[in-house]
C-alpha cells in the first residue's frame, strides 16, 4: 500500500506546513476575522478498505486514526483511484466526481476549500495565462471575410409599421454604424475579469449586520434585510461610464466582468482562485488581491452559509440533495439563481424612483402589520439604492466632462447627452426614447446586483419601448430628420445589446466540461399580438430585427413570436433570412399555440397569455406577472432508464439511488409493456426527488433569499407585500426541462423491435452489450439493426408516436401533480441549454444505437439518423401536443441553402417551411445555418471563427468557447437543405 | 393498364421544380443514356440491387434462404444468372448488401402518402415531381394518379426525356401538370443514337409540337416560373456532360433550336458521377467513366455559353 503511504505523507506535509508558516497558515485560520476551518475529513474507498482521517482545528491539521463523525467524507471507487488521486491535479481530481470515481458525503464547500488547498500546496503555482484570452481583433472584418451576408429590400408597409419605409431596412450595414462595430470588436478583444465588488460589500453588510439574524440577536424580516442589503450595495457601487458608451453604468465594475454571488454558487470557484487564468476554456483574470480577498474574507464567511449547504443542513442532507450533487442525474439551478423570470419595465418608466419611493413612505406609513411594514421598507431600500446608484453615475458623468479638453474627444459628444438623460432618469418618468431605454438598462444592471442573471429575461422591449419612439417620431416632420432619428435609435438599440453581454456568469471548470459557452441567457421578445389582441410587429420590431442581424452576438437571446393570424408573410421571411445571415437567431414561436397553452395549461387571463415572452431559453412568462422559475429544474431523461436497467443503480453511482425494479432480463420483463411501465417507476421516483430538492432550495431562497427589488416590478407582489419567492405574484409556477426525450423514445422503441417483436436478443443480452459499449464485433449486427428501425422523426410512424405521446403525457402529469412551495404546479418542457451534452458524457451506451458518452439529442430534436428528409423531422415533432408542453420546446433544425439556391430563394424556403410547421401545430422552430464543413473548419482553425454563433438549444454561443462533445454535438446534427 | 415499378419517392427535395416537392421516380426508360443518373431506373423490371461493401459479416441467412443458391458467402460471389428475385436474401439482411430496385404501389396509397406533405406543397407552391426513368411510358397509371392529386389540389411536376407519343392521352396528362422539364440533350441524331440509344427525332418534334400547338407556355426568366393559370409551363433541361453534351457544336445546335422556338429559360444540370456506384451494384455497364464532379469553371463555362445566347440560365 505504498501508494496511500504517499497519500499520506503528503497530508502530513501539509500538516507540516500550517505548523511552521504563519502566512501558510492563515490559509485555514484567521481569528481576526474570525475564521477558523474547523472540519473533520474522512478520505475512504466505498469498500472502506483504506481510511484517512484529517481534523484541522484552529489552525492546526492532524491526521487522526479514526473519528466517528466526520464532517465531510470522499469516497473513492476503491484503492487504486485513491492512490491516484494524490498525484494528480486538484481540477484532475474533480474531474473524477463527474466519472463517478469519487462522491463526497458532506459539504461540498469542504471539498472545495480542501482543492484549493491542494492548488497551492506545496507551493502556489506560477501564474501563467491561458492561450485562449481573446487577441485584439477586428472582429467584423473576419467575419465578413468568411460569411456572406445578403439582404432583401420590401420597400412596403406591413404588418404595423407606421414609419420604416423599407422595413426589412436591408440597405443598412454594420458599417453604417461605426460606433456599433467599435464597440462589438471592443468585446471581442476584452479579456474576461473576475469582478470581487459584489462579494466583497455584501460580505462587508452582513458582517456588520448579521445575516441569520441581526447583530443584536433579533429576528430580520429577510426581505427588509435583502433590500437593505441591496441599498448598501447599490450605493458603494462604482459608477462606471466607458469610453465611448452611449449608455451608462456597468453590471461588474470591469468592462468585461464575471458577477460573483458568493452566497449561491460562488464558493464553487474556490478550488480555481490561483488557476482561473490558465484554463482552457473560458478562462479569467483575478488579480493577487481579489483572490486573496475572496479565499480569506469572502469565502470563509459564506462557506457553510451558501444556499446549498444551508438547504443541506435545514433539511439533513436528504438524499433529494446527494442525487443532485451526483451531476449525472439533474441540475438544480436554484443553488445559483432564481432570476428565470421577467420584470415589469413600465413601473419604473412610468413612475421614476422618486414617485415610487414616494409611494413607499405613504404604504410604510399606513401599513399596520409590522412583517408588512418590514418589507415595504426593504422594497423602498432597493429603490433607493438605485436612486444613489443613478446619482453616482451623474456624478461620475461630471467628472468625466471636467476632464474632456479636447472636442474631438469621442467622448465628448456622448457625455453631455448621458448627463441630460440622467438629470431625468431613473428618478423621474421616462419621457423619451433615449431615457426609456436608459432608464431599462440601469434598472437591468441592479437587478443584476440582487440575484445572479441567469436566465433573467428583457420581454417584450419592442412593444415597451414603442410609445417612446412614437412620441419622439411625432416632433420630427421632415423625412430627413426621420431618418436621422431611426439610425440614432438603431444605434441605442445596438449599445443595449452590447451592454447586455457586458457581464457572463461564472462558471467552475467543472461547468465548462460540463456545459459551458453559454452566457447569461437574457431572452428578448418580439413582435406576437399585442396584450389587446392587435398585430404587435410593429417598426420597432423590425428595428430590433435590423440590430441583431447586424450585430450577430450572443446576447440578448432573442426570440420572435409569429401569430400566424396577424402578422404578415413577410415578416415570418424576414425572422427566417436574420437567421440565415446571423447563422442561429432568433428562435421562432407559434404565438397563437403558446397563447392557447399559457391559457388553458398555466391559467393566465386573455391579455396576460397575449402578453407571454420567452424567459432564459424559450420557456413562457406572462411579462411583470408571473414567477415560473422556468429553468430551475434540468432533468436527464436517460438516467431512470439507466437505473431501470441497473436495477436501481446508475451505472456512475455506487449507492443505489432509483428503486429496485427487478433484474433486467425478459423473465422480470416479460412484455414491453412491462417495460416501459418499468421505466416510469424510475422516472416517478426521480420526479419526486427533483420536486423534493427544488422545493427544499426554494424554501431556503424564502429563508434567506427574498428579491424585494424584482419583486417591485412583478404585480401583486407590492399589493400584497409578498415577495416572488414567497408565492406574491399574480400567476406561480415551477418550469422543467426534460432533457433527452429521444433518446429514451428511440431506446424504448429499439427494446420493443429487437426484444418482443422481432425476438433477435433478450433483455439480459442487451444490456450485456450495452455495458460493454457495443464493443463487441457481433454487436455490430445489432448496431446496424437499430439504425434501420424508425426513429422519432422518421415520419408517419404510428407505433412509435403513440410511444411518444405516451411518454409526453406520462411525464406532463407527473410533473403537474406536484405543488411547488409557492402553491403553484410544475410545468414540463423539452428543452436542454447544453445539458443535453453534459448528461450524455455521463451516460452509458443506449438501445438507440447511441454510444457511451456521446451528447443526447438537443431539445426535442430528432437523432441525425431519424430521416434524411426535413419534412418527416418536422412533422414528427409537430405532433407533440403543444398543451403537454406548457415550458415549451426547442425543435433543432440544422438547415442550409444550397450553393447555387440564391438569397431570395433560400429565405423562401426557410419560410416554407417553418410556415408548414406552424401550420401543422409546430410551437417553436430554431435554426442553425453553418456548414459541416465550416464548423469542421472552425475546430482546426478557432482563431479564424471567434464570431461563429451557433445555436445550441434554448440559447446561442460562440462555437468555439463550447467543450469538445458539446462541438461534436453541433456538427453532427444533421444537415438539412 | 401498364402498373409501373417505382425505385424510390424521395420525400422532400427542392431540386425537381419549385417549392418544396416529393418525387417519384418510375422504373422504365426507352433511352439508355451512358451517362445516366438513375441506371436503375431504366430497366422496367425489377432488380437485384447488391451492395458487398455494406457487408457486416453478420451470422448471415441471406445464402441460406436462396432457393437456387445463387449467391455465395463467404466469397461473396452473386451468380445474376440464376437469381429469380425471390428477395429471400433481403429480408434478413441488416446491412442493405441486397436490396430490390422496383416496388408496386396503388395510386391510392400514393396519394394517401403524399396526403400528410400537403401543407408543405401549399405553403412552397410546391407538389409531386414525377420522374424516373420515364414517367411518360406508363401515361395510364401517371393520367389515374395525376387526376387524384389534382382533386386534392396537389401541384404536379413531370421530368421527362420526350420521347413518347403525342397523342389525346398523353395531351391530357400535360394539361394536367404545371411544370415540364423537357431534356434536351444531343442535336445531332447519330450521336443521339450512339449514347442515349435512341435516334431524337420524336423528342425534337414533340418539343416543337408542344410550342407549336401552344400545349404551353414558355416563362421567360426565372421569376415568372410561377404556379401558371392555366397551361403548364416548359423548361428544357439541358444535361451537362463532359466531351458528350458538353461540345461546341452541340451546344450551339440545342441554343439554335430553343431560340428558334422563341425558348429563353433553361437549366443546366451538371454531371453527377454518383450513378457509378449504383450502375455497379446492379451490374450494369459502365462505359462513360468519369468519377468526378464538374468544377465551378466548367459549369461557368456552360452556362455563359449559354448566357451569350441571351438564355436566363439556372445552374441545378
Amino acid at each position: 500500500m505504498a501508494s496511500i503511504f504517499i497519500f499520506k505523507l503528503g497530508l502530513r506535509l501539509m500538516a507540516l506546513k500550517f505548523r511552521l508558516f504563519s502566512k501558510f497558515r492563515e490559509e485555514i485560520y484567521i481569528p481576526e476575522e474570525d475564521y477558523a476551518f474547523n472540519v473533520i475529513m474522512r478520505i475512504t474507498t466505498r469498500l472502506e478498505d483504506a481510511n484517512i482521517y484529517i481534523k484541522f482545528h484552529n489552525g492546526r491539521m492532524k491526521l487522526l486514526k479514526h473519528h466517528p463523525n466526520p464532517d465531510t467524507t470522499l469516497v473513492y471507487k476503491d484503492k487504486k483511484t485513491m492512490a491516484y488521486a494524490a498525484t494528480i491535479s486538484a481540477d484532475q481530481s474533480l474531474d473524477m466526481l463527474l466519472s463517478g470515481e469519487l462522491y463526497y458525503i458532506g459539504s461540498l464547500s469542504h471539498l472545495s476549500k480542501f482543492s484549493y488547498l491542494s492548488t497551492i500546496f506545496p507551493t502556489k503555482p506560477k501564474k501563467k495565462l491561458s492561450k485562449n484570452f481573446p487577441p485584439p481583433t477586428k472582429i467584423t472584418e473576419e467575419e465578413e471575410k468568411i460569411k456572406m451576408k445578403e439582404n432583401l429590400i420590401l420597400d412596403r408597409k406591413v404588418d404595423g409599421v407606421q414609419f420604416l419605409k423599407d422595413p426589412y431596412l436591408g440597405r443598412y450595414k454594420l458599417r453604417d454604424f461605426p460606433i456599433l462595430e467599435r464597440m462589438k470588436n471592443e468585446w471581442f478583444s476584452t479579456h474576461a475579469h473576475f469582478c470581487t465588488e459584489r462579494a466583497k460589500l455584501i460580505t462587508q453588510f452582513f458582517k456588520q449586520n448579521g445575516f441569520e439574524r441581526k447583530l443584536d440577536g433579533t429576528e430580520w424580516e429577510a426581505g427588509e434585510r435583502q433590500g437593505l442589503m441591496l441599498k448598501y450595495l447599490l450605493s458603494h457601487k462604482t459608477p462606471r461610464i466607458f469610453e465611448g458608451d452611449l449608455l451608462p453604468g456597468s453590471t461588474t465594475s470591469k468592462k468585461l466582468g464575471v458577477l460573483l454571488f458568493p452566497e449561491f454558487g460562488g464558493v464553487g470557484m474556490w478550488p480555481e482562485l490561483a488557476t482561473m487564468q490558465s484554463r482552457e476554456l473560458n478562462p479569467y483574470h483575478i488579480s493577487e488581491e481579489d483572490a486573496e480577498l475572496l479565499n480569506k474574507y469572502v469565502y470563509p464567511y459564506w462557506m457553510d452559509r451558501n444556499i446549498r449547504e444551508l438547504a443541506r443542513s435545514h433539511f439533513n442532507n436528504p438524499k433529494s440533495q446527494r442525487m443532485e450533487e451526483f451531476f449525472s442525474l439533474f441540475f438544480e439551478w436554484k443553488t445559483q439563481a432564481i432570476s428565470h423570470t421577467i420584470p415589469n419595465f413600465s413601473v419604473i418608466l412610468d413612475n421614476g424612483l422618486n414617485n415610487l419611493i414616494e409611494e413607499f413612505n405613504e404604504r410604510i406609513l399606513i401599513t399596520e402589520n409590522e412583517k408588512k411594514k418590514q418589507y415595504y421598507t426593504g422594497m423602498k431600500a432597493c429603490l433607493a439604492g438605485m436612486q444613489i446608484y443613478g446619482e453616482n453615475l451623474k456624478l461620475e458623468v461630471e467628472s468625466q466632462l471636467k476632464k474632456i479638453k479636447n472636442v474631438n474627444d469621442s467622448n465628448a459628444n456622448n457625455l453631455p447627452e448621458i448627463y441630460t438623460v440622467l438629470k431625468q432618469v431613473p428618478n423621474k418618468a421616462a419621457g423619451n426614447f433615449r431615457e426609456a431605454i436608459t432608464a431599462i438598462w440601469i434598472t437591468w444592471l441592479c437587478l443584476h446586483q440582487e440575484n445572479m442573471n441567469a436566465g433573467l429575461s428583457l420581454g417584450r422591449l419592442d412593444q415597451v419601448l414603442y410609445p417612446y419612439f412614437l412620441k419622439d417620431m411625432e416632433t420630427l416632420s421632415s423625412e430627413s430628420e426621420q431618418d436621422q432619428y431611426i439610425r440614432k435609435v438603431i444605434e441605442l438599440i445596438g449599445a443595449f445589446y452590447l451592454k447586455a453581454q457586458d457581464h457572463l456568469p461564472m462558471v467552475p471548470n467543472v461547468g465548462n466540461k460540463l456545459f459551458g459557452g453559454s452566457s447569461s441567457d437574457q431572452a428578448l421578445t418580439l413582435g406576437g399580438i399585442t396584450v389587446n389582441g392587435k398585430n404587435a410587429v410593429n417598426d420597432l420590431t423590425y428595428i430590433f430585427l435590423k440590430v441583431t442581424e447586424m450585430l450577430s452576438i450572443r446576447d440578448p437571446n432573442v426570440n420572435a413570436k409569429y401569430h400566424p393570424d396577424f402578422n404578415s408573410h413577410e415578416y415570418l421571411a424576414r425572422l427566417c433570412e436574420v437567421n440565415i445571415n446571423t447563422t442561429s437567431t432568433p428562435s421562432i414561436h407559434n404565438d397563437k399555440l403558446m397563447i392557447e397553452t399559457v391559457q388553458k395549461v398555466h391559467g393566465f387571463s386573455e391579455q396576460d397569455a397575449n402578453n407571454w415572452a420567452a424567459t432564459g431559453c424559450v420557456e413562457p412568462t406572462s411579462v411583470g406577472k408571473h414567477f415560473g422559475h422556468t429553468g430551475c429544474l434540468m432533468v436527464n431523461l436517460v438516467a431512470p432508464l439507466e437505473m431501470l436497467f441497473g436495477n436501481g443503480y446508475h451505472p456512475l453511482i455506487h449507492p443505489q439511488v432509483g428503486l429496485t425494479t427487478g433484474e433486467f432480463t425478459n423473465e422480470h420483463f416479460p412484455t414491453f409493456k412491462s417495460v416501459v411501465h418499468g421505466y416510469k417507476k424510475q422516472m416517478g421516483n426521480m420526479i419526486a426527488h427533483t420536486v423534493e430538492y427544488n422545493n427544499n432550495c426554494g424554501i431556503m431562497h424564502q429563508k434567506y433569499h427574498p428579491t424585494p427589488f424584482l419583486s417591485t416590478m412583478i404585480e401583486d407582489c407590492v399589493e400584497t407585500a409578498t415577495d416572488v419567492v414567497d408565492g406574491g405574484a399574480h400567476y406561480n409556477s415551477t418550469g422543467v426541462a426534460l432533457v433527452a426525450l429521444t433518446d429514451v423514445i428511440d431506446s424504448l422503441y429499439s427494446i420493443k423491435k429487437l426484444v418482443y417483436e422481432d425476438k433477435i436478443l433478450d433483455l439480459y443480452s442487451l444490456k450485456k452489450i450495452l455495458d460493454r459499449n457495443f464493443s463487441h464485433n457481433e454487436d455490430k449486427v445489432i448496431l446496424q439493426r437499430i439504425s434501420n428501425l424508425p426513429k422519432f422523426g422518421s415520419g408517419d410512424n404510428p407505433d412509435l408516436m403513440s410511444l411518444a405521446h405516451d411518454l409526453v403525457d406520462f411525464l406532463y402529469n407527473e410533473y403537474y401533480q406536484h405543488e411547488n412551495y409557492r402553491g403553484g404546479r410544475y410545468m414540463v418542457g423539452f428543452w436542454s441549454m447544453s445539458n443535453h451534452s453534459a448528461f450524455g458524457k455521463l451516460s452509458g451506451a443506449l438501445p438507440s444505437g447511441r454510444l457511451r458518452g456521446k451528447a443526447f439529442t438537443p431539445g426535442i430534436t430528432p437523432s441525425a439518423g431519424s430521416s434524411d428528409q426535413l419534412i418527416q423531422n418536422i412533422k414528427t415533432v409537430a405532433a407533440i401536443d403543444h398543451l403537454k408542453t406548457p415550458n415549451n420546446l426547442a425543435f433543432n433544425v440544422k438547415l442550409v441553402p444550397g450553393p447555387n439556391d440564391p438569397h431570395k430563394t433560400a429565405v423562401q424556403h426557410f419560410t416554407d417551411y417553418s410556415k408548414s410547421y406552424f401550420d401543422l401545430s409546430g410551437l417553436q422552430i430554431q435554426f442553425n445555418v453553418v456548414t459541416s464543413e465550416m464548423l469542421r473548419d472552425a475546430m482546426v482553425h478557432p482563431e479564424n471563427y471567434r464570431w461563429l454563433m451557433i445555436r445550441v438549444s434554448g440559447y446561442n454561443a460562440y462555437f468555439i468557447s463550447l467543450n469538445k462533445t458539446m462541438q461534436m454535438e453541433i456538427l453532427e446534427r444533421y444537415q438539412f437543405r | 393498364m401498364k402498373v409501373p415499378y417505382i425505385v424510390d419517392i424521395k420525400e422532400n427535395s427542392l431540386d425537381d421544380g419549385i417549392g418544396i416537392r416529393s418525387v417519384i421516380f418510375f422504373k422504365g426508360c426507352a433511352l439508355k443514356c451512358v451517362w445516366c443518373q438513375n441506371p436503375e431506373a431504366q430497366n422496367v423490371n425489377p432488380e437485384l440491387v447488391y451492395q458487398p461493401k455494406n457487408c457486416i459479416h453478420c451470422t448471415p441467412q441471406c445464402f441460406v434462404h436462396c432457393p437456387n443458391d445463387a449467391f455465395n458467402y463467404p466469397n461473396m460471389v452473386l451468380n445474376r444468372s440464376v437469381c429469380i428475385l425471390s428477395q429471400c436474401c433481403t429480408i434478413d439482411c441488416p446491412a442493405d448488401v441486397f436490396s430490390v430496385a422496383g416496388k408496386l404501389y396503388t395510386v391510392n396509397e400514393l396519394v394517401e402518402r403524399f396526403r400528410s406533405n400537403m401543407i408543405f406543397y401549399r405553403n412552397s407552391n410546391g407538389g409531386i415531381s414525377l420522374s424516373g426513368g420515364e414517367p411518360m411510358m406508363f401515361p395510364e397509371f401517371i393520367l389515374n394518379l395525376i387526376m387524384r392529386l389534382r382533386e386534392i389540389n396537389i401541384g404536379i411536376a413531370i421530368e421527362t426525356c420526350g420521347l413518347f407519343p403525342l397523342n389525346s392521352q398523353t395531351k391530357k396528362i400535360l394539361e394536367q401538370v404545371q411544370f415540364i422539364y423537357y431534356d434536351v440533350k444531343i442535336m445531332n441524331s447519330n450521336k443521339h443514337i450512339q449514347y442515349c440509344g435512341v435516334d431524337n427525332v420524336t423528342i425534337l418534334e414533340n418539343l416543337k409540337q408542344l410550342v407549336k400547338e401552344g400545349l404551353v407556355t414558355l416563362p421567360k426568366n426565372n421569376s415568372e416560373l410561377k404556379i401558371p393559370a392555366s397551361k403548364p409551363l416548359l423548361v428544357p433541361r439541358i444535361p451537362l456532360i463532359p466531351h458528350i453534351t458538353i461540345k461546341s457544336d452541340n451546344l450551339k445546335e440545342i441554343a439554335q433550336f430553343l431560340k428558334s422556338l422563341n425558348i429563353s429559360l433553361i437549366d443546366l444540370l451538371p454531371y453527377n458521377p454518383l450513378w457509378i456506384e449504383k450502375a455497379h451494384s446492379i451490374d450494369h455497364p459502365v462505359s462513360y467513366p468519369r468519377d468526378s464532379w464538374m468544377n465551378d469553371k466548367e459549369k461557368l463555362s456552360a452556362a455563359s455559353f449559354f448566357k451569350g445566347f441571351k438564355f436566363d440560365t439556372f445552374v441545378i
